[in-house]
């Protein structure tokens, strides 16, 4: 059940009054949560709860055996073990499919070939896998290296996998952040209420008010008729589409994040502006923070990082930024998305060495210029999410037409995207202080009318974006 | 990442949490009241919810607006959702009735005046051997071959018409239905939505139907389930699709299969009921000559169009062999359309629908299928006269 659908809201009314009746038994509000996350994820689909199940007794069981390891060579095994696991289930369910397209020139038509065949065309992408399974990673790869002890028991752990708030689109949670949450008392004052009904309100009119209404009425009828739109409707779009995908996916972060906040958690930010960057290696550190994050700690850092020699750093640069692509979805453009974040990352450090390690965004108009381009590669670069092909997003860059209309309801969605993003940050913090201050009651009444507002402008279930990942 | 916040020695009373979550709760229920009469006071201003002459209905998706009147009062719906003027409480029981049922082109949108579509003109020129003949127009906006044979057995009972002529084109407008009225169902003998009844065990069914009737009292509630109604958009590799025999996709072919069902359905209630039907096949403005066949075809490539050397006439064969498969008498209106691309500008109002020279050339089309087959209003007058409306 998604977040922006009627289900959903009566789903988190229940768990949120049963948990609130049963606060005080830790375990029993464990319980709780841990069934209420296997119910909101099973209603995708009931089998799905089998592979996270899977992952989750396979990486419990890991760290303990790891924890009571007296040798270092048995550690590595079991967390080899951990690894195969998990990102086999991974590699199964999201690219065989792929390997099987690259490797059918010299498939053979029977036997395995065939079972390859039928093994991949059969496997769907369970919602979530790619976020749940770098959670449960994360766990075994900090225990292994001792920087984290293993979770006081199953239920803790499993709760940590399948929390239904970030479970299939994350923020991608670390186990270190999350557990020592468990043992706490739950926490809720006014301010945290108010707080957590304030960026689910935001979320869903992120998602309803602007990302939809950017896909309905700019990026959709230009990607589905690239040839009746003139050039600069193209254009247009193609930023639009990268704003669309920063409100959808930087909406849903947010009812994540205000959900658990209502039961007493706290959930990592994931978008910190990020189409303010001035720089890529800007743009990931504030786009999607926790994935970046996981993978500089689990990738960049034990290839050596920075700290290694300039064609190392180079290298370490690009395989993170390729294993980011190919985590979003198993195609050739994805790898491309990849290579080219890793690509430019790495010329802008070159050119920063080449400066003397200045940072070249010193004045206002090499400011603006970087911002510029940074926005222009961003946007350009993710067309690899929209275009399903390489022909379509030709087709979006190469045939034009002479259409040049656009509906009232895009110059509004893209003005609104402007005003939201690019706000200035006193004026943002000031106005939230105010808004949250508001009463309690004022806080649902401003709740009833996003969600009046969500059913008003819904014209389709313009699923969340990320869950395709 | 470390979390913010830091724990807490003291658990909240349930007092509090409760007290503050009613609150919370009262709250939304006065932000959705004041959104509801909001979104009334827009849609009732913009006539949103109901556009132009339709109204939601739960079994046909949309239907035409009773009594509505469009176009500055030249465009009228009479009692029984038809465009014209009503059927006088005093007509000849034995007049000969033609009911003509199918899209938008079928009910002129796009031509304000009721005397200027093809209804109109078919009627003037069989009134000549036939005097007194009624020609009603059953068209509805936007509808599918699925809605409208369906409309046409719940139309039959009150109008009673002598022969139906139902409009069909090879698109995806008429053969992909992605509306609710493929989606319904019914509780305790009354028509409700399939997904209001599934969204809930089979126990609450009639609670659900019940719930969903009240609900629709509120102007947001109607809203959503009108544009659920008409929406379900077909996919973007779907809207181009046009028919042939050539191999299709598994969901083109899904969407498809309620369309055929209601087809057959329809040929069997016809049968049963002794009421003569005729399958008009016009094929779709894009094959209205060669050159604007193969510009759409084209411009199609990337969103489900037929293959670039699929010939013009492809699909209407196609449709036409599938029709007559069902058990329908097919007359195709391929000269008409040939004749409106021939010169778009004067022909129609958009490049699809008709002026009132196209209702013309469809009309007199018509005209040339009925003389096709001379013995046939003859025979339906002749079972009229001895068989009177009651």
């Amino acid at each position: 059940m998604a977040f922006h659908t009627w289900q959903f809201g009566v789903f988190l009314a229940i768990v949120l009054g049963l948990f609130w009746l049963i606060a005080g038994h830790r375990n029993a509000r464990s319980v709780l949560l841990l069934a209420a996350s296997y119910v909101f994820y099973g209603s995708w689909e009931p089998w799905f709860l089998l592979l996270i199940v899977f992952s989750t007794v396979l990486d419990y069981h890991c760290a303990q055996w790891m924890e009571a390891s007296t040798t270092k060579s048995r550690r590595k095994a079991v967390l080899l073990l951990s690894l195969a696991g998990n990102l086999g289930l991974l590699a199964y369910f999201k690219y065989s499919l792929w390997t099987v397209e690259l490797l059918e020139p010299v498939l053979p038509e029977d036997g395995a070939g065939a079972a390859l065949r039928t093994a991949a065309w059969s496997a769907v992408v369970p919602v979530g896998i790619s976020f749940y399974t770098f959670q449960t990673l994360s766990y075994t790869i900090d225990v292994y290296r001792g920087t984290l002890k293993p979770a006081r028991n199953l239920l803790d752990f499993a709760l940590f996998v399948s929390f239904f708030p970030q479970l299939v689109a994350g923020p991608i949670v670390r186990a270190s952040s999350f557990l020592p949450q468990l043992e706490w008392k739950p926490r809720f004052d006014r301010a945290r209420l108010h707080d957590g009904l304030y960026r689910i309100g935001t979320g869903l009119m992120k998602k309803a008010l602007i990302a939809d209404t950017l896909a309905l009425y700019l990026v959709d009828p230009v990607h589905n008729s690239p040839g009746e739109w003139a050039a600069w409707v193209h254009v247009l779009a193609t930023f639009g589409f990268s704003f669309q995908i920063y409100f959808d996916f930087s909406g849903y972060s947010d009812i994540a994040i205000g959900t658990a906040r209502l039961f007493g958690f706290d959930l990592p930010e994931n978008f910190l502006q990020p189409m303010q960057s001035k720089s890529i290696r800007e743009f990931w550190r504030r786009w999607h923070t926790t994935l970046s994050f996981w993978v500089r700690d689990y990738v960049y850092f034990p290839l050596g990082g920075s700290k290694a020699s300039e064609p190392r750093v180079v290298f370490n640069l690009i395989v993170t930024m390729v294993i980011i692509g190919l985590w979003h979805g198993a195609s050739v453009l994805w790898l491309l998305y990849g290579l080219f974040q890793g690509i430019a990352m790495a010329l802008e450090r070159w050119f920063e060495r080449l400066r003397g390690g200045k940072q070249f965004a010193t004045t206002p108009f090499k400011k603006a210029l970087s911002f510029v381009f940074t926005l222009s590669f961003v946007s350009f670069t993710l067309l690899a999410v929209r275009g399903e092909s390489f022909e379509s997003v030709a087709a979006v860059l190469t045939e034009f037409g002479e259409g040049n209309e656009l509906p009232i309801w895009a110059w509004l969605a893209i003005a609104a995207s402007i005003l939201t993003h690019y706000q200035p940050a006193k004026f943002y913090a000031g106005f939230t202080k105010r808004l949250l201050a508001l009463p309690t009651v004022v806080q649902g009444v401003l709740m009833g009318l996003v969600i009046g507002v969500l059913i008003f402008v819904m014209s389709s279930s313009n699923a969340f974006i990320y869950f395709q990942f | 990442m470390t979390a913010e916040g830091s724990p807490t020695d003291t658990l909240p009373t349930r007092r509090f949490v409760f007290g503050a979550l009613c609150k919370v709760g009262v709250g939304i229920l006065v932000g959705l009241v004041i959104a509801d009469f909001a979104a009334g006071a827009y849609d009732t201003d913009r006539d949103l919810r109901r556009p132009g002459a339709l109204e939601v209905d739960e079994h046909l998706a949309w239907t035409n607006k009773p009594g509505a009147t469009l176009n500055d009062g030249k465009t009228h719906i009479n009692s029984h959702g038809l465009r014209g003027p009503e059927i006088p409480a005093d007509a000849d029981p034995r007049e000969l009735r033609l009911l003509g049922m199918g899209a938008s082109r079928t009910f002129g949108d796009g031509t304000d005046e009721d005397d200027q579509i093809w209804s109109n003109v078919l009627q003037t020129l069989l009134s000549r051997e036939h005097p007194g003949t009624r020609v009603l127009n059953g068209g509805v906006n936007g509808y599918s071959a699925m809605q409208s044979a369906r409309r046409a057995m719940k139309l039959n009972p009150v109008l009673q018409p002598d022969l139906i002529l139902l409009v069909i084109s090879p698109g995806a407008q008429m053969l992909l239905d992605p509306s609710s009225a493929a989606n319904w169902t019914t509780v305790d003998g009354e028509i409700a939505p399939r997904d209001v009844v599934e969204a809930f065990p089979a126990v609450f069914a009639s609670l659900a139907v019940r719930a969903h009737k009240l609900l629709l009292g509120s102007n947001l509630y109607a809203r959503y389930r009108a544009q659920l109604a008409s929406s379900g958009d077909r996919p973007p590799e779907l809207r181009r699709f046009i028919y042939s025999e050539r191999p299709r996709s598994a969901e083109a072919e899904s969407m498809m299969q309620p369309v055929w069902n209601e087809l057959r359905e329809f040929a069997a209630f016809a049968a049963q009921h002794e009421v003569e039907v005729r399958a008009v096949l016009i094929p779709e403005a894009h094959q209205g000559s060669d050159e604007i066949w193969n510009k759409w075809k084209l411009s199609s490539t990337q969103r489900g169009g037929p293959a670039l050397d699929m010939p013009r006439e492809e699909p209407t064969l196609a449709l036409r062999a599938r029709l007559e498969g069902i058990g329908f008498k097919v007359w195709v209106l391929d000269e008409a359309i040939l004749q409106i691309g021939s010169n778009v500008d004067r022909f129609t109002v958009d490049e699809r629908h008709w002026s009132a020279l196209g209702h013309r050339i469809i009309g007199t089309e018509l005209m040339r299928a009925f003389e096709q087959e001379p013995e046939l209003l003859d025979t339906l007058a002749a079972r009229r006269q001895a068989n009177p409306r009651g």
